[in-house]
Protein backbone atom coordinates (compact mmCIF):
# COMPACT_ATOMS: atom_id res chain seq x y z
CA UNK A 1 0.00 0.00 0.00
CA UNK A 2 0.91 3.67 -0.47
CA UNK A 3 1.69 5.07 2.93
CA UNK A 4 3.74 8.58 4.29
CA UNK A 5 7.09 7.55 5.58
CA UNK A 6 9.01 9.91 8.31
CA UNK A 7 12.65 9.84 7.34
CA UNK A 8 13.83 12.41 9.64
CA UNK A 9 13.19 16.35 10.39
CA UNK A 10 11.31 18.25 7.38
CA UNK A 11 11.72 14.79 5.24
CA UNK A 12 8.84 12.64 4.00
CA UNK A 13 8.48 9.85 1.38
CA UNK A 14 5.72 8.24 -0.03
CA UNK A 15 6.30 4.72 0.24
CA UNK A 16 4.50 2.66 -2.20
CA UNK A 17 4.85 -1.41 -0.92
CA UNK A 18 4.47 -0.66 2.62
CA UNK A 19 2.64 -4.11 3.90
CA UNK A 20 -0.87 -3.59 4.79
CA UNK A 21 -1.91 -3.72 8.34
CA UNK A 22 -3.24 -6.90 10.11
CA UNK A 23 -5.44 -7.33 12.79
CA UNK A 24 -3.40 -7.87 16.24
CA UNK A 25 -5.88 -7.78 19.11
CA UNK A 26 -9.58 -9.08 18.85
CA UNK A 27 -10.18 -5.72 19.21
CA UNK A 28 -8.89 -3.97 16.09
CA UNK A 29 -10.72 -3.19 13.27
CA UNK A 30 -8.58 -2.78 9.84
CA UNK A 31 -9.84 0.79 7.77
CA UNK A 32 -9.53 1.60 4.67
CA UNK A 33 -8.74 5.37 4.50
CA UNK A 34 -11.15 8.03 2.11
CA UNK A 35 -9.55 10.92 3.99
CA UNK A 36 -7.06 11.90 5.98
CA UNK A 37 -5.52 15.60 7.06
CA UNK A 38 -2.47 17.26 7.53
CA UNK A 39 -2.80 18.71 11.34
CA UNK A 40 -1.24 21.59 12.50
CA UNK A 41 0.29 19.25 15.13
CA UNK A 42 1.88 17.36 12.63
CA UNK A 43 4.13 19.95 11.94
CA UNK A 44 5.97 19.42 15.41
CA UNK A 45 6.98 16.09 14.67
CA UNK A 46 7.65 17.22 11.18
CA UNK A 47 10.00 19.97 12.27
CA UNK A 48 11.98 17.26 14.71
CA UNK A 49 10.03 18.11 17.94
CA UNK A 50 8.54 15.30 18.93
CA UNK A 51 10.96 13.09 21.06
CA UNK A 52 10.43 9.04 19.92
CA UNK A 53 9.17 10.26 16.67
CA UNK A 54 11.02 6.86 14.80
CA UNK A 55 12.48 7.14 11.22
CA UNK A 56 9.80 5.15 8.66
CA UNK A 57 6.80 5.69 10.96
CA UNK A 58 3.78 6.78 9.29
CA UNK A 59 2.41 10.37 10.47
CA UNK A 60 -1.41 10.56 11.16
CA UNK A 61 -4.63 11.16 13.38
CA UNK A 62 -7.36 12.89 11.62
CA UNK A 63 -8.74 10.48 9.11
CA UNK A 64 -12.17 8.43 7.66
CA UNK A 65 -12.38 5.20 6.23
CA UNK A 66 -14.17 2.07 5.30
CA UNK A 67 -13.79 -0.93 7.50
CA UNK A 68 -12.45 -3.96 5.30
CA UNK A 69 -11.62 -6.40 8.51
CA UNK A 70 -12.56 -6.64 11.85
CA UNK A 71 -11.50 -8.60 15.18
CA UNK A 72 -13.26 -11.35 16.56
CA UNK A 73 -13.80 -9.06 19.64
CA UNK A 74 -15.58 -6.08 18.06
CA UNK A 75 -19.42 -6.06 17.43
CA UNK A 76 -20.87 -2.78 17.04
CA UNK A 77 -18.54 -2.01 13.61
CA UNK A 78 -19.16 -4.32 10.71
CA UNK A 79 -16.66 -4.72 7.50
CA UNK A 80 -18.37 -1.99 4.77
CA UNK A 81 -19.23 0.75 7.60
CA UNK A 82 -17.79 4.46 6.74
CA UNK A 83 -16.29 5.70 9.75
CA UNK A 84 -14.60 8.55 11.17
CA UNK A 85 -11.70 7.54 13.16
CA UNK A 86 -11.17 10.23 16.66
CA UNK A 87 -7.09 11.01 17.02
CA UNK A 88 -7.67 9.51 20.52
CA UNK A 89 -7.07 5.47 21.27
CA UNK A 90 -9.45 4.92 24.05
CA UNK A 91 -10.43 1.64 25.28
CA UNK A 92 -13.34 2.73 27.12
CA UNK A 93 -13.01 0.56 30.30
CA UNK A 94 -10.20 2.30 32.47
CA UNK A 95 -11.31 5.12 34.79
CA UNK A 96 -10.35 7.64 33.00
CA UNK A 97 -12.42 6.79 29.75
CA UNK A 98 -15.02 5.89 32.04
CA UNK A 99 -15.39 9.40 32.92
CA UNK A 100 -15.05 10.36 29.17
CA UNK A 101 -11.60 11.92 29.30
CA UNK A 102 -11.16 9.44 26.21
CA UNK A 103 -8.25 12.06 25.80
CA UNK A 104 -6.27 10.25 28.69
CA UNK A 105 -7.13 6.47 28.13
CA UNK A 106 -4.53 4.67 30.59
CA UNK A 107 -5.17 1.34 28.32
CA UNK A 108 -3.07 2.35 25.33
CA UNK A 109 -0.02 3.65 25.44
CA UNK A 110 2.56 1.66 27.05
CA UNK A 111 5.52 4.07 26.59
CA UNK A 112 4.23 6.89 28.52
CA UNK A 113 1.65 7.33 31.20
CA UNK A 114 0.86 11.51 30.60
CA UNK A 115 -0.40 11.09 27.42
CA UNK A 116 -2.98 8.71 25.89
CA UNK A 117 -2.74 6.65 22.58
CA UNK A 118 -2.66 8.70 19.24
CA UNK A 119 -2.66 7.81 15.52
CA UNK A 120 0.72 8.50 14.16
CA UNK A 121 2.11 10.81 16.82
CA UNK A 122 4.90 9.29 17.48
CA UNK A 123 6.39 6.37 20.08
CA UNK A 124 5.45 9.01 22.67
CA UNK A 125 1.94 8.27 21.99
CA UNK A 126 2.20 4.77 21.51
CA UNK A 127 3.77 4.49 18.67
CA UNK A 128 1.15 3.41 16.34
CA UNK A 129 1.08 3.71 12.87
CA UNK A 130 -1.06 6.80 11.74
CA UNK A 131 -4.19 7.42 8.30
CA UNK A 132 -1.69 9.04 5.64
CA UNK A 133 -1.90 5.70 4.32
CA UNK A 134 -4.46 3.59 2.10
CA UNK A 135 -4.84 1.42 4.78
CA UNK A 136 -4.64 1.84 8.77
CA UNK A 137 -5.04 -0.63 12.27
CA UNK A 138 -7.65 0.81 14.50
CA UNK A 139 -7.25 -0.30 17.81
CA UNK A 140 -10.34 -0.60 20.07
CA UNK A 141 -12.29 -0.52 17.55
CA UNK A 142 -15.83 -0.71 19.05
CA UNK A 143 -14.88 2.40 21.11
CA UNK A 144 -13.88 5.19 18.94
CA UNK A 145 -14.63 5.07 15.28
CA UNK A 146 -17.99 6.22 14.56
CA UNK A 147 -20.09 5.78 12.28
CA UNK A 148 -20.61 8.77 9.39
CA UNK A 149 -24.34 9.79 9.24
CA UNK A 150 -25.96 8.91 6.25
CA UNK A 151 -25.37 12.06 3.48
CA UNK A 152 -22.80 13.79 5.91
CA UNK A 153 -20.15 14.92 3.12
CA UNK A 154 -16.90 12.68 4.47
CA UNK A 155 -14.98 16.16 4.40
CA UNK A 156 -17.30 17.44 7.33
CA UNK A 157 -16.74 14.05 8.75
CA UNK A 158 -12.88 13.90 8.11
CA UNK A 159 -12.87 17.30 10.30
CA UNK A 160 -14.49 16.40 13.22
CA UNK A 161 -11.86 13.80 14.00
CA UNK A 162 -9.69 16.54 15.77
CA UNK A 163 -10.01 20.02 14.22
CA UNK A 164 -13.71 20.43 15.24
CA UNK A 165 -13.44 19.26 18.23
CA UNK A 166 -10.35 20.66 19.94
CA UNK A 167 -11.30 23.93 18.75
CA UNK A 168 -14.81 23.23 20.44
CA UNK A 169 -13.17 22.39 22.87
CA UNK A 170 -10.68 24.95 23.72
CA UNK A 171 -13.69 27.55 23.72
CA UNK A 172 -15.53 24.99 26.50
CA UNK A 173 -12.65 25.05 28.72
CA UNK A 174 -12.54 28.51 28.89
CA UNK A 175 -15.54 28.92 30.80
CA UNK A 176 -17.31 31.54 28.39
CA UNK A 177 -19.84 33.37 29.87
CA UNK A 178 -22.77 35.67 27.73
CA UNK A 179 -20.77 38.74 27.00
CA UNK A 180 -16.96 37.49 27.81
CA UNK A 181 -14.30 38.85 25.55
CA UNK A 182 -12.38 35.41 23.97
CA UNK A 183 -9.26 36.53 22.83
CA UNK A 184 -7.73 33.22 20.49
CA UNK A 185 -3.57 33.15 19.57
CA UNK A 186 -3.42 31.36 16.68
CA UNK A 187 -5.18 31.53 13.56
CA UNK A 188 -4.25 28.41 12.24
CA UNK A 189 -6.97 25.81 11.94
CA UNK A 190 -7.40 25.31 15.72
CA UNK A 191 -7.49 28.76 16.56
CA UNK A 192 -10.18 29.48 13.48
CA UNK A 193 -12.10 26.75 14.52
CA UNK A 194 -12.12 27.84 18.37
CA UNK A 195 -12.70 31.49 17.69
CA UNK A 196 -15.71 30.16 15.65
CA UNK A 197 -16.95 27.97 18.27
CA UNK A 198 -16.49 30.91 20.82
CA UNK A 199 -19.76 32.11 19.71
CA UNK A 200 -21.57 29.34 20.29
CA UNK A 201 -20.80 29.61 24.17
CA UNK A 202 -22.16 33.45 24.49
CA UNK A 203 -18.87 35.19 23.37
CA UNK A 204 -19.75 38.77 23.05
CA UNK A 205 -16.29 40.12 21.57
CA UNK A 206 -14.20 37.08 19.73
CA UNK A 207 -10.23 38.66 18.66
CA UNK A 208 -7.49 36.36 16.91
CA UNK A 209 -4.13 37.17 17.00
CA UNK A 210 -1.29 35.77 14.78
CA UNK A 211 1.19 37.33 12.17
CA UNK A 212 0.43 35.55 9.01
CA UNK A 213 -2.34 38.20 7.20
CA UNK A 214 -3.92 35.55 4.85
CA UNK A 215 -4.61 33.51 7.80
CA UNK A 216 -6.14 36.26 9.57
CA UNK A 217 -8.51 37.56 6.35
CA UNK A 218 -9.31 34.30 6.38
CA UNK A 219 -10.20 34.04 10.29
CA UNK A 220 -11.51 37.11 10.01
CA UNK A 221 -14.39 35.98 7.40
CA UNK A 222 -14.81 32.21 8.66
CA UNK A 223 -15.21 32.93 12.28
CA UNK A 224 -16.50 36.28 12.14
CA UNK A 225 -14.13 37.80 14.77
CA UNK A 226 -11.45 41.03 14.80
CA UNK A 227 -8.33 39.89 13.93
CA UNK A 228 -4.92 41.65 14.40
CA UNK A 229 -1.59 40.58 12.88
CA UNK A 230 1.13 41.01 15.80
CA UNK A 231 4.07 42.21 13.99
CA UNK A 232 2.14 45.53 13.14
CA UNK A 233 2.33 45.94 17.91
CA UNK A 234 4.42 47.32 19.76
CA UNK A 235 3.48 44.46 22.28
CA UNK A 236 0.48 42.15 21.74
CA UNK A 237 -0.35 42.26 25.75
CA UNK A 238 -0.43 45.77 25.66
CA UNK A 239 -2.79 46.28 22.74
CA UNK A 240 -5.00 43.60 24.30
CA UNK A 241 -5.20 45.22 27.75
CA UNK A 242 -5.87 48.73 26.14
CA UNK A 243 -8.69 46.80 23.88
CA UNK A 244 -10.08 45.76 27.14
CA UNK A 245 -10.44 48.66 28.95
CA UNK A 246 -7.19 47.61 30.57
CA UNK A 247 -8.62 44.84 32.36
CA UNK A 248 -7.71 42.10 30.24
CA UNK A 249 -9.47 39.90 28.50
CA UNK A 250 -11.75 37.70 29.86
CA UNK A 251 -10.93 34.32 28.07
CA UNK A 252 -7.54 33.55 26.70
CA UNK A 253 -7.12 30.60 24.67
CA UNK A 254 -3.84 29.22 23.38
CA UNK A 255 -4.14 27.45 19.58
CA UNK A 256 -0.47 27.60 18.88
CA UNK A 257 1.45 25.57 21.26
CA UNK A 258 5.18 24.76 20.86
CA UNK A 259 6.10 26.69 17.51
CA UNK A 260 4.81 30.69 18.39
CA UNK A 261 6.86 33.04 17.01
CA UNK A 262 7.39 36.54 18.35
CA UNK A 263 9.57 36.65 21.59
CA UNK A 264 13.32 35.99 20.54
CA UNK A 265 14.19 34.78 24.17
CA UNK A 266 11.81 31.35 23.69
CA UNK A 267 12.41 31.28 19.96
CA UNK A 268 15.99 30.94 20.56
CA UNK A 269 15.80 28.59 23.94
CA UNK A 270 13.09 26.40 21.87
CA UNK A 271 15.18 26.03 19.02
CA UNK A 272 18.54 24.99 21.16
CA UNK A 273 15.90 22.25 23.15
CA UNK A 274 16.74 24.47 26.61
CA UNK A 275 13.16 24.21 26.66
CA UNK A 276 10.55 22.42 24.56
CA UNK A 277 9.69 25.01 21.90
CA UNK A 278 8.22 28.27 22.53
CA UNK A 279 6.05 29.22 24.72
CA UNK A 280 5.44 32.81 23.27
CA UNK A 281 1.46 31.98 23.10
CA UNK A 282 1.02 30.39 26.40
CA UNK A 283 2.92 33.80 28.32
CA UNK A 284 0.84 36.02 26.10
CA UNK A 285 -2.05 34.15 26.98
CA UNK A 286 -1.43 34.44 30.74
CA UNK A 287 -0.29 38.10 30.98
CA UNK A 288 -3.74 39.08 28.33
CA UNK A 289 -6.27 37.51 30.43
CA UNK A 290 -7.76 39.11 32.97
CA UNK A 291 -7.18 38.47 36.86
CA UNK A 292 -9.10 35.92 37.99
CA UNK A 293 -9.67 34.82 33.90
CA UNK A 294 -9.27 31.37 32.97
CA UNK A 295 -6.75 30.43 30.16
CA UNK A 296 -7.46 27.63 27.63
CA UNK A 297 -4.75 25.60 26.24
CA UNK A 298 -5.04 23.36 23.21
CA UNK A 299 -1.97 23.81 21.52
CA UNK A 300 0.69 21.34 21.88
CA UNK A 301 3.44 21.58 23.84
CA UNK A 302 6.41 18.66 23.65
CA UNK A 303 8.35 17.60 26.56
CA UNK A 304 9.95 17.98 28.92
CA UNK A 305 9.55 21.45 29.94
CA UNK A 306 8.26 25.64 29.52
CA UNK A 307 9.09 28.80 30.40
CA UNK A 308 6.10 30.17 31.46
CA UNK A 309 5.17 32.93 33.91
CA UNK A 310 3.45 30.93 36.99
CA UNK A 311 4.37 34.12 39.01
CA UNK A 312 1.45 35.83 37.00
CA UNK A 313 -0.75 32.54 36.84
CA UNK A 314 -0.24 32.68 40.72
CA UNK A 315 -0.85 36.50 41.46
CA UNK A 316 -3.92 37.03 38.99
CA UNK A 317 -5.30 34.06 39.79
CA UNK A 318 -5.45 32.76 36.65
CA UNK A 319 -7.31 29.29 35.71
CA UNK A 320 -5.52 27.15 33.45
CA UNK A 321 -7.25 24.40 31.81
CA UNK A 322 -5.83 22.11 29.31
CA UNK A 323 -6.17 18.90 28.14
CA UNK A 324 -6.59 16.71 24.53
CA UNK A 325 -9.73 17.15 22.92
CA UNK A 326 -12.41 14.37 24.31
CA UNK A 327 -13.39 13.34 20.59
CA UNK A 328 -16.14 10.75 22.01
CA UNK A 329 -17.54 12.83 24.22
CA UNK A 330 -18.61 15.71 21.91
CA UNK A 331 -19.31 13.96 18.64
CA UNK A 332 -23.19 13.44 19.14
CA UNK A 333 -23.06 17.46 19.72
CA UNK A 334 -20.88 18.42 17.00
CA UNK A 335 -22.54 16.33 14.58
CA UNK A 336 -25.54 17.80 15.17
CA UNK A 337 -23.81 21.47 14.72
CA UNK A 338 -22.72 20.40 11.14
CA UNK A 339 -25.80 18.80 10.79
CA UNK A 340 -27.81 21.69 11.14
CA UNK A 341 -25.28 24.34 9.43
CA UNK A 342 -24.12 25.87 12.42
CA UNK A 343 -20.60 24.80 11.84
CA UNK A 344 -18.81 24.44 8.66
CA UNK A 345 -15.88 22.31 9.36
CA UNK A 346 -14.87 21.89 5.82
CA UNK A 347 -14.72 25.17 4.59
CA UNK A 348 -11.35 25.22 6.49
CA UNK A 349 -10.05 23.20 3.76
CA UNK A 350 -8.00 24.59 1.27
CA UNK A 351 -5.99 22.09 -0.36
CA UNK A 352 -6.72 18.69 -1.17
CA UNK A 353 -3.96 17.02 -2.59
CA UNK A 354 -3.05 13.17 -3.79
CA UNK A 355 -1.54 10.98 -1.10
CA UNK A 356 1.21 10.41 -3.29
CA UNK A 357 2.24 13.72 -2.93
CA UNK A 358 2.24 13.93 1.12
CA UNK A 359 5.69 15.38 0.76
CA UNK A 360 4.79 18.56 -1.10
CA UNK A 361 2.08 18.68 1.43
CA UNK A 362 3.74 19.21 4.23
CA UNK A 363 6.30 21.51 2.98
CA UNK A 364 3.63 23.33 1.91
CA UNK A 365 1.41 23.57 4.95
CA UNK A 366 4.49 24.07 7.17
CA UNK A 367 6.27 26.80 4.84
CA UNK A 368 2.76 28.28 5.17
CA UNK A 369 2.64 28.51 0.93
CA UNK A 370 -0.42 29.00 -1.42
CA UNK A 371 -2.50 30.70 1.48
CA UNK A 372 -2.54 27.57 2.95
CA UNK A 373 -4.80 26.38 6.07
CA UNK A 374 -5.92 22.68 5.90
CA UNK A 375 -4.90 20.05 4.08
CA UNK A 376 -6.04 17.43 2.45
CA UNK A 377 -4.73 13.98 1.78
CA UNK A 378 -6.64 12.12 -1.33
CA UNK A 379 -5.81 8.87 -1.29
CA UNK A 380 -5.33 6.73 -4.49
CA UNK A 381 -8.51 3.84 -3.93
CA UNK A 382 -10.87 6.81 -2.21
CA UNK A 383 -11.30 9.14 -5.05
CA UNK A 384 -14.64 8.13 -5.88
CA UNK A 385 -15.92 8.94 -2.33
CA UNK A 386 -17.68 12.10 -1.46
CA UNK A 387 -20.78 11.67 0.45
CA UNK A 388 -20.97 8.80 3.17
CA UNK A 389 -23.82 6.12 2.21
CA UNK B 1 -4.59 -2.45 49.89
CA UNK B 2 -5.17 -4.84 52.22
CA UNK B 3 -8.30 -7.91 51.31
CA UNK B 4 -10.86 -6.26 54.12
CA UNK B 5 -10.00 -2.87 52.38
CA UNK B 6 -10.46 -4.33 48.61
CA UNK B 7 -13.80 -6.09 50.02
CA UNK B 8 -15.04 -2.46 51.76
CA UNK B 9 -14.56 -1.37 47.79
CA UNK B 10 -15.97 -4.07 46.13
CA UNK B 11 -18.34 -3.31 43.02
CA UNK B 12 -21.90 -3.87 44.87
CA UNK B 13 -21.16 -3.06 48.19
CA UNK B 14 -22.76 -0.11 50.23
CA UNK B 15 -19.62 2.01 49.92
CA UNK B 16 -19.00 1.38 45.96
CA UNK B 17 -22.65 2.92 45.88
CA UNK B 18 -21.97 5.47 48.27
CA UNK B 19 -19.20 6.71 46.01
CA UNK B 20 -20.86 6.65 43.09
CA UNK B 21 -23.57 9.28 44.45
CA UNK B 22 -20.44 11.09 45.63
CA UNK B 23 -21.84 10.74 49.43
CA UNK B 24 -18.18 9.30 50.29
CA UNK B 25 -14.75 8.77 49.39
CA UNK B 26 -13.83 5.65 50.29
CA UNK B 27 -10.38 6.25 50.21
CA UNK B 28 -9.79 8.44 52.96
CA UNK B 29 -9.43 6.42 56.20
CA UNK B 30 -11.64 6.15 59.21
CA UNK B 31 -9.66 7.80 61.48
CA UNK B 32 -8.88 11.25 59.28
CA UNK B 33 -12.71 11.80 59.79
CA UNK B 34 -12.46 12.41 63.66
CA UNK B 35 -10.32 15.14 62.68
CA UNK B 36 -12.56 18.82 63.65
CA UNK B 37 -14.19 20.03 60.61
CA UNK B 38 -13.36 17.39 57.90
CA UNK B 39 -15.71 17.54 55.15
CA UNK B 40 -17.56 20.40 56.68
CA UNK B 41 -16.50 22.85 53.60
CA UNK B 42 -16.89 20.26 50.70
CA UNK B 43 -18.86 21.43 47.55
CA UNK B 44 -19.40 18.73 44.88
CA UNK B 45 -20.28 21.48 42.56
CA UNK B 46 -16.68 23.17 42.95
CA UNK B 47 -14.90 20.76 40.11
CA UNK B 48 -12.93 22.56 37.66
CA UNK B 49 -12.83 19.47 35.41
CA UNK B 50 -16.45 20.05 34.06
CA UNK B 51 -17.61 19.60 31.76
CA UNK B 52 -14.43 17.41 30.28
CA UNK B 53 -14.72 14.76 33.18
CA UNK B 54 -18.22 12.77 33.51
CA UNK B 55 -17.75 12.49 37.09
CA UNK B 56 -19.10 8.98 38.06
CA UNK B 57 -16.91 7.49 41.19
CA UNK B 58 -14.42 5.41 38.40
CA UNK B 59 -11.79 7.16 40.16
CA UNK B 60 -12.47 5.05 42.63
CA UNK B 61 -12.61 1.68 41.40
CA UNK B 62 -9.93 2.17 39.57
CA UNK B 63 -8.12 -1.06 40.71
CA UNK B 64 -11.30 -3.15 40.24
CA UNK B 65 -11.64 -2.09 36.62
CA UNK B 66 -11.54 -4.93 34.04
CA UNK B 67 -9.01 -4.20 31.24
CA UNK B 68 -9.21 -5.18 27.56
CA UNK B 69 -7.47 -8.48 26.52
CA UNK B 70 -3.78 -7.99 26.18
CA UNK B 71 -2.21 -7.60 22.80
CA UNK B 72 0.41 -10.51 22.45
CA UNK B 73 3.99 -8.89 22.88
CA UNK B 74 6.04 -10.13 19.56
CA UNK B 75 8.77 -7.39 19.15
CA UNK B 76 10.32 -5.21 21.45
CA UNK B 77 8.34 -2.58 23.00
CA UNK B 78 9.46 -0.32 25.66
CA UNK B 79 7.32 0.11 28.73
CA UNK B 80 7.34 3.43 31.53
CA UNK B 81 8.60 2.43 34.73
CA UNK B 82 5.41 4.45 35.93
CA UNK B 83 3.06 1.91 35.15
CA UNK B 84 3.42 -1.64 36.22
CA UNK B 85 2.55 -3.39 33.28
CA UNK B 86 1.75 -3.38 29.46
CA UNK B 87 -1.35 -1.63 28.31
CA UNK B 88 -4.07 -3.77 26.57
CA UNK B 89 -2.88 -2.17 23.20
CA UNK B 90 -0.10 -1.14 22.00
CA UNK B 91 1.82 0.77 18.63
CA UNK B 92 3.85 -1.74 16.48
CA UNK B 93 5.31 1.15 14.03
CA UNK B 94 9.23 1.08 14.64
CA UNK B 95 10.21 -1.58 16.63
CA UNK B 96 13.71 -0.10 18.48
CA UNK B 97 16.94 -0.93 16.83
CA UNK B 98 20.89 -0.12 16.78
CA UNK B 99 22.47 2.50 18.06
CA UNK B 100 19.27 4.52 18.90
CA UNK B 101 17.43 1.53 20.45
CA UNK B 102 20.18 0.88 22.61
CA UNK B 103 19.57 4.73 23.38
CA UNK B 104 15.66 4.62 23.57
CA UNK B 105 16.52 1.62 25.98
CA UNK B 106 18.59 3.67 27.91
CA UNK B 107 16.40 6.54 28.38
CA UNK B 108 13.45 4.09 28.88
CA UNK B 109 14.59 3.71 32.46
CA UNK B 110 13.93 7.18 33.68
CA UNK B 111 10.67 8.31 34.67
CA UNK B 112 8.93 11.06 32.42
CA UNK B 113 9.82 13.74 35.23
CA UNK B 114 13.64 12.76 34.18
CA UNK B 115 15.49 15.15 32.08
CA UNK B 116 17.47 12.33 31.12
CA UNK B 117 14.33 10.32 29.67
CA UNK B 118 13.90 12.94 27.32
CA UNK B 119 16.77 14.54 26.02
CA UNK B 120 17.89 10.62 25.81
CA UNK B 121 15.45 10.05 23.55
CA UNK B 122 15.60 13.48 21.34
CA UNK B 123 19.51 12.61 20.66
CA UNK B 124 18.17 8.66 19.72
CA UNK B 125 15.74 10.90 16.80
CA UNK B 126 19.20 12.43 15.35
CA UNK B 127 21.06 8.99 15.70
CA UNK B 128 18.14 7.21 14.32
CA UNK B 129 18.37 9.86 10.74
CA UNK B 130 21.69 8.61 10.24
CA UNK B 131 20.83 4.81 10.63
CA UNK B 132 18.12 5.87 8.66
CA UNK B 133 20.20 7.09 5.56
CA UNK B 134 22.58 4.10 6.35
CA UNK B 135 19.82 2.02 5.89
CA UNK B 136 18.86 3.30 2.64
CA UNK B 137 22.50 3.29 0.99
CA UNK B 138 22.51 -0.68 2.20
CA UNK B 139 19.62 -1.43 0.16
CA UNK B 140 20.37 0.75 -2.69
CA UNK B 141 18.64 3.74 -1.99
CA UNK B 142 19.59 7.19 -2.60
CA UNK B 143 17.81 9.30 -0.30
CA UNK B 144 16.00 12.55 -2.52
CA UNK B 145 16.66 15.32 0.02
CA UNK B 146 15.01 17.70 -2.54
CA UNK B 147 11.92 15.56 -3.05
CA UNK B 148 11.60 14.73 0.53
CA UNK B 149 11.97 18.23 1.49
CA UNK B 150 8.56 18.45 -0.66
CA UNK B 151 10.57 21.22 -2.60
CA UNK B 152 9.08 19.93 -5.53
CA UNK B 153 5.77 21.79 -4.80
CA UNK B 154 7.30 25.17 -5.43
CA UNK B 155 7.32 25.13 -9.45
CA UNK B 156 3.52 23.78 -8.50
CA UNK B 157 2.17 26.74 -7.47
CA UNK B 158 0.20 28.34 -10.41
CA UNK B 159 -0.90 24.67 -11.06
CA UNK B 160 -2.51 25.07 -7.68
CA UNK B 161 -3.83 28.52 -8.21
CA UNK B 162 -5.91 27.32 -11.38
CA UNK B 163 -7.09 24.36 -9.96
CA UNK B 164 -8.54 25.66 -7.01
CA UNK B 165 -11.49 26.18 -9.28
CA UNK B 166 -12.17 22.28 -9.95
CA UNK B 167 -13.88 20.32 -7.04
CA UNK B 168 -12.11 18.40 -4.95
CA UNK B 169 -11.60 14.88 -6.96
CA UNK B 170 -11.32 16.49 -10.14
CA UNK B 171 -8.59 18.30 -8.40
CA UNK B 172 -6.56 15.39 -6.93
CA UNK B 173 -7.22 13.12 -10.32
CA UNK B 174 -5.91 16.22 -12.60
CA UNK B 175 -2.31 16.36 -10.43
Amino acid sequence: MIAMNYRGPFRIRTERNRPEPEIMHPNDAIVRVTRSLICGSDLHLYHGMVPDTRVGMTFGHEFTGIVTEVGEGVQNLKVGDHVLVPFNIACGACPFCKQELFGNCHESNPQHTAIGGIFGYSHAAGGYDGGQAEYVRVPYADVGPTKIPAGMNIEDAVMLTDVTPTGYQAAEMGGIQKGDTVVVFGAGPIGIMAARCSWLFGAGRVIIIDHLDYRLEFAKKYAMCEAYNFKEMHDPVVFLKRTTDWFGADVCIDAVGCEAVGTPSQDITGRLFLQAGSATALNWAINSVKKGGIVSVVGVYGMPWNMIAMGSVLNKGITLRANQASVKRLLPRLIEHVQNGILDPKGLITHRIPLEEVNEAYHIFSAKRDNCIKPLLIPPTATRELIAA
Amino acid sequence: MDTKAKNRFAKGSDTYQEVLTGDVDRKIADTVKNIPGWGIDADRENDPTYPMKHRNGADYERIHYEAPPQQPLTMKVFQSIERPRMTSVFGTSVPPRGLSGALRGFAYRYSETDTRHWMTLLLADRVNVVEGVIDDFSKGIVPNIFAERGWTAEGNTIDREQSKKLPSVQRSVQR
